[in-house]
């Protein structure tokens, strides 16, 4: 009674062996199986090992055999669980009322309504005024079936996913340089490169999973962080180059002038497996280091130094993520750096590449089966031969394929004004948060007649514009395949069931085939395991080719595969060992363009879409705030610990010399400004933004309602990265 | 038809036998896979003599992840949104040496733990084999004063199980060999465990936790140690050192505090009047007492405070004001008894000197100042003669003693309320200390309460006794009981307003912590 050493609290977190090989766990929570799936959240692609008591997820740890994460996780992955717990899951369809409120339906209900306004709209205005716009962040299997449903079986010609947001530049950017949108890259060439060059990219805070196989790396690697912000990553590398905001075309040309210059190039590889070099060269000589250096702000020394670390670099792999990616010109300045690479023989060995890093769990696999920009399987709906090999494989009509293109997701928007589009289905995104310009989105999205949303949260921004609620089993609760940055397939398990009368996306689609009236061209598209099957069939002889992966057990023994894998593929390989765990694209200096070239492809560089004045005299740049914060936050703002991470408000980083000039003080509320609108944020005072510069995350709805739509002209991706903005004290004085 | 399809794909939804497919069920590896990496990251012998365990973090490999907060989290099975470490920021720099630092940070097991010298319940242990700071659940009656003198904010209250939590070094994964849960979750292996020289944490305490605006390391000799070859520059700073909130007000304390002094005050006065005021005192002290004890988590085992006499303040403190109110009784029984009554002020007295330390050795700033003691003796002043007087009119007595109480109350309510507004001059501080802060949250966020508390005091400790002192030969009966009561409850509501800003004002010790706005 006195001295108590044990007792029920003690027990409460006691810890025990368990004998699954996972070392002591809680006691309380000791799992009796466990199952490992992929994380739902990033493209790093994780594998996460849940531990199951009775059937149903209890905890979870970072799987340890899994060769991308190797026993690793970053903050989203380890709470993973918890949102699926959270209170405002949509458990139940929600229909508007008529005075505007959504309230609850049954499925018979909601998917009449759905088809009945849809039908109608398409009647009324034309198949193609009914549009979708979907997600990065489900499986491979239910986008193929959305993509072919919408398309094939409702009639619908213009779809797009939130990978437009993301990674749009890179797939474009790989698909004209290479022949193929192809990142050629595995996460072991982080560890074997001894220059790494990471251009608009912050891995230390997006991609924490990658930047550990970075500090595995044994060669003692220069790493080089181009960023106009001293970010984390750019502190722990060997060199920043602090460059002017989207300054980045003219570096990268400016680079390519002196590896010319200095005969710094491999003619060899050059003259056997590119095309265009002569009409680059030709290009960049414009390129002095004098104008560069005006351009970037980055003296000339820095420049020849940079050069002079490329140069020396025998393995140097060059990786991007959304500093490239979202921006005016993010294609051709993602194909500058792949010229660089091309140009100096930096691809196709370990350690080398050009390599885009991705953002969602499955931006990849939307690039290939999305059925939205390509036809399913990277196909190309203008080639009356790729529609008849589709049609021929699903057994449908070749003429139920469109044979033009999509629009883009700003053209779809823009359609709905001009009463080309007035019916809209989001799925798994949230838009109302995400898109550039709130003010205009959401002036466009208010001329609907009607909006379908399908999440997991009926609290959404985006569901709350909704008409009709469609409730989404989430990551944990179905199965299926999704593909990472590495094209790695691996898989998504279910351990959880979901609450109400919530379904996985799969089985919605299913369901709205059937009101449709189109479940017939879809009787084979029986499970997720029966859609990957079909999709093996249409990959095959693609780049992408997976026809190689027997099914699901195989990803799962394998330790996930990446895309291609034929049968048969590695000759030096034991029989029936399996693909190797890390495997990289090119070695044989093979690309996909019919002459098995890849191209130099370069354009002038053009002005900043909003230039800084004197009204708008900062430049607001935007990113990742915390590896504890996803996109919108509608997942990760559902977990206690994850909110413990980041802060609650808004906020705004800016340099101690601006503050002090406008007598802004530390965690002070400030109005941040732009020509769309004005929101409120908390000062934060840092040197690692420049002077002239301000930075917001993205995952705070302020930052969008300031943000300026420009767009890149080749792959439609938005520049969220920089616009003119201004800052002013809530009271003066 | 089609509501078939419904049901049957809600049926499917729901099932989840197809989690047995490839379930992992059999692998009897005892050891996680992983081992390898571990013994880069342990020791691979356990503390000889004169060593125990430490953390050792990399600095310049904490990239600001915070996988070992979620990591410890889970694997810990820590409920809700409970978590042991935390990972602070540092910004620091002009702009060409600009600079920021993640700090991971958990217990830092120190050599003279606060947590365990506080503890009245003896419900920490430092393990003599491997140096770990335990806190042993059971023990834990929730009274969360380790939470207050705590340099690092380690100890978490669980408001649900009434105990606090600590990080205990995942003692029971080392024992076989396993590492902690954070250092196996560092996707960087930042953070180790190393076998740290006792000598050499006491021989330079500084060179321990050696972080900016980290607590001197002198109070407590913490073990962990930061390594990087970064150069802070002199203007370094948390990011949350400009985002201070209020603390809790921990209205049982305060109550407890306001009225043990009230109590001992009035029994001294009562000692030299006699009468009615020894009871008082005894109710009063009885009340506190009663009222201290809703602060406990677990307060069926509050009996467990006096184990900790030896080294925690809080026990004796609760053994002294105990004994006050049992001498006291006696007092009230036996009025003529004068031994009773010295031992008993005697008891008192040391209550509130007790008290005052409870608070100093924590070592917030706020808290070890001088100004403490002044101000739970002249609470004692104050109340104890606005009780007496009170008690005077009360009962028709003491009438010489009136005025003299009157003038007690008055020069003591002056000097204290001088003394108390003095504070605020930290607001023009040159640096961003520690007081300034508190006058900050005094004149800012708390401004109402401090403004009623200075209205309070002037009314009822300055203005009423100086009318009395003045006027109050000519009085009525019932006049003077108004006056009286009006004294003595302004008064006191005075000091409740003056203990709850000594609460809600004070700033805490910690590790730098993160960006939360």
């Amino acid at each position: 009674m006195l001295h108590q050493v044990n007792g029920p609290l003690s027990r409460e977190l006691e810890l025990e062996t368990s004998s699954l090989g996972l070392g002591k766990l809680p006691k309380r929570l000791m799992p009796q199986a466990t199952q490992k799936l992929v994380c739902g959240f990033c493209s790093t692609g994780c594998s996460l090992t849940v531990h199951l008591r009775d059937n149903e997820a209890v905890n979870l740890t970072a799987t340890r055999d899994y060769p991308v994460n190797l026993g690793e996780a970053c903050p989203k992955g380890w709470e993973s669980l918890t949102p699926l717990k959270a209170p405002d899951r949509a458990t139940t369809p929600y229909l508007k009322d008529r005075s505007g409120k959504l309230v609850p339906v049954d499925w018979d209900a909601a998917l009449s309504v759905f088809v009945e306004k849809f039908k109608a709209i398409q009647k009324k205005y034309g198949p193609e005024s009914v549009a979708f716009l979907s997600t990065g962040q489900f499986c491979t299997e239910e986008m193929a079936l959305l993509g072919a449903l919408a398309k094939f079986g409702m009639g619908m010609v213009h779809g797009d996913a939130n990978t437009r947001q993301c990674m749009a530049t890179a797939a474009v950017a790989y698909k004209q340089s290479f022949g193929f949108d192809a990142p050629p890259f595995t996460y072991k060439d982080f560890e074997e490169s001894d220059v790494i060059v990471f251009v608009g990219a912050n891995p230390c805070i997006a991609h924490p999973i990658m930047w550990q196989r970075v500090l595995m790396n044994r060669n003692d690697p220069k790493i080089i962080v181009i960023d106009p912000r001293k970010t984390e990553t750019a502190l722990a590398a060997t060199r920043h180059y602090a460059i002017t905001p989207k300054s980045d075309l003219a570096l990268l040309y400016g680079l390519a002038h002196i590896l010319i210059r200095n005969g710094w190039i491999n003619e060899i590889f050059i003259e056997r497996h590119t095309q265009g070099f002569t009409q680059f060269a030709e290009h960049v000589r414009d390129f002095t280091p004098e104008l560069v250096s005006a351009a970037t702000g980055l003296s000339m020394e820095e420049l020849q130094e940079l050069v002079s670390i490329i140069h020396r670099g025998e393995r140097v792999s060059f990786w991007w993520t959304m500093g490239i990616n979202q921006s005016h010109e993010g294609v051709r300045a993602a194909q500058a750096i792949i010229n660089l690479a091309l140009m100096t023989g930096n691809i196709g060995r370990p350690g080398t590449g050009a390599n885009s890093i991705t953002g969602q769990c499955n931006a990849m696999g939307s690039r290939l089966f999305s059925n939205t920009t390509n036809l399913l399987g990277g196909h190309d709906f203008l080639n009356p031969e790729h529609r008849r090999k589709i049609a021929d494989l699903l057994k449908i009509d070749p003429g139920r394929i469109p044979d033009k293109n999509s629009l883009a997701y700003d053209q779809i928007l823009e359609q709905i004004p001009v009463n080309k589009i007035k019916g809209l289905w989001v799925i798994a995104t949230n838009p109302a948060h995400s898109w550039i310009n709130q003010h205009d989105f959401r002036e466009m999205i208010s001329r609907l007649d009607f909006l379908v949303v399908q999440d997991m949260y009926h609290t959404t921004e985006m569901a709350q514009l909704a008409d009709l609620v469609l409730p989404a089993a989430g990551w944990g609760e179905k199965e299926g395949t999704v593909i990472n940055s590495e094209r790695r397939v691996g898989l998504f398990r279910k351990v959880a069931a979901a609450p109400g009368q919530a379904l996985a996306d799969f089985y919605i689609f299913k369901l709205i085939a059937k009101y449709w009236g189109c479940e017939a061209m879809f009787r084979e598209w029986s499970s997720p395991e029966a859609v990957f099957q079909i999709m093996k069939k249409i990959s095959e002889g693609t780049p992408a080719d997976i026809s190689g992966i027997r099914d699901y057990r195989m990803i799962e023994e394998c330790g996930g595969i990446q895309w291609p894998w034929t049968e048969g593929q590695d000759p030096g390989a034991p029989p029936k060992a399996g693909p190797l765990k890390e495997r990289r694209l090119f070695e044989d200096g093979r690309f996909y363009h019919p002459d098995g070239r890849a191209r130099f492809l370069f354009d002038d560089v053009r002005p900043i879409p909003e230039p800084t004045d004197s009204f708008y005299p900062f430049t607001l740049l935007t990113g990742r705030g915390t590896s504890a914060q996803w996109h919108t936050q509608t997942r990760t703002g559902k977990s206690g610990v994850l909110r413990k991470l980041y802060p609650k408000d808004a906020y705004v980083e800016i340099n101690p010399e601006d503050a002090r000039r406008l007598q802004v003080e530390p965690n002070e509320w400030v109005f941040v400004s732009s020509l769309r609108g004005m929101v409120r944020a908390r000062a934060v005072l840092t040197s690692t933004v420049k002077p002239g510069q301000i930075f917001m995350a993205m995952h705070y709805p302020e930052t969008n309602r300031l943000t300026f739509a420009a767009f890149d002209p080749y792959s439609r991706q938005p520049s969220y990265k920089i616009c003119a903005a201004n800052i002013t004290r809530l009271r003066n004085g | 038809m089609a509501q078939d399809l419904i049901e049957d794909y809600l049926q499917q939804q729901q099932e989840l036998s197809a989690v047995e497919e490839f379930a992992l069920r059999h692998d009897f590896r005892q050891i996680p896979a992983q081992e390898r990496t571990y013994e880069e990251l342990i020791p691979k012998t356990t503390p000889g003599l004169g060593q125990q365990y430490a953390f050792t973090v990399d600095l310049d490999r904490c990239t600001g992840c915070k996988a070992c907060v979620t990591g410890c989290h889970n694997a810990n099975g820590l409920t809700e949104d409970e978590t042991w470490r935390t990972v602070g920021l540092l910004y620091g720099g002009k702009n060409g040496d600009a600079t920021m630092q993640h700090v991971t940070s958990a217990c830092h097991h120190c050599l003279d733990p606060a947590c365990l010298n506080g503890c009245p319940v003896e419900a920490y242990e430092k393990d003599a084999d491997t140096g770990i700071v335990k806190h042993l659940d059971d023990q834990c009656i929730g009274c969360q004063y380790c939470t207050f003198t705590c340099a690092y904010d380690v100890p978490k209250y669980n408001k649900k199980k009434g105990i606090v939590h600590k990080c205990d070094m995942c003692i029971s994964r080392l024992k076989v060999g396993e590492a902690p849960a954070c250092v196996a979750a560092c996707p960087t292996g930042a953070i180790r465990i190393t076998l740290v020289e006792t000598a050499a944490v006491r021989n330079d305490p500084a060179a321990f936790v050696n972080i900016p605006d980290a607590p001197d390391s002198h109070y407590t000799l913490p073990t962990t140690r930061y390594l990087t070859n970064r150069i802070f520059p002199a203007d370094t700073v948390a990011v949350d050192s400009y985002t201070i909130q209020p603390e809790h007000a921990h209205w049982p304390l305060v109550a407890m505090l306001v009225l043990t002094q009230l109590s001992v005050g009035a029994f001294l006065g009562g000692m030299f009047l006699g009468g009615a005021s020894v009871w008082v005192a005894l109710a009063a002290g009885l009340l506190a007492m009663g009222v201290s004890v809703l602060h406990l988590g677990r307060p069926l085992y509050a009996f467990r405070a006096v184990l900790g006499l030896k080294h925690s303040w809080l026990s004796r403190e609760i053994v002294a004001f105990g004994l006050f109110a049992l001498l006291a009784a006696g007092c009230a029984v036996f009025p003529h008894n004068r031994i009773l009554f010295v031992a008993a002020a005697a008891m008192g007295l040391a209550g509130v000197f007790c008290s005052v330390m409870v608070y100093k050795v924590t070592q917030r700033p706020f808290w070890d100042h001088p100004q403490t003691g002044l101000k739970f003796f002249l609470t004692s002043i104050i109340l104890g003669a606005a009780t007496i007087l009170l008690t005077l009119v009360v009962f028709a007595d003491g009438g010489g003693w009136r005025n003299k109480l009157c003038w007690l109350v008055l020069s003591g309510s002056v000097g204290k309320l001088a003394m108390e507004g003095s504070f605020l001059r930290h607001l023009w501080d040159s640096e961003w200390t520690s007081l300034r802060k508190t006058a900050f949250l005094m004149s800012r966020p708390l401004r109402k309460t401090t403004n009623a508390r200075f209205i309070l005091g002037i009314l009822g400790g300055v203005l009423l006794p100086s009318v009395w002192v003045t006027w109050s030969a000519s009085w009525t009966t019932g006049t003077a009981l108004t006056i009286a009561v009006l004294i003595f409850a302004l008064s006191l509501t005075g000091e409740f307003l003056e203990r709850f800003l000594f609460f809600r004002a004070v700033v805490p010790l910690k590790m730098p912590g993160g960006k939360v706005y």
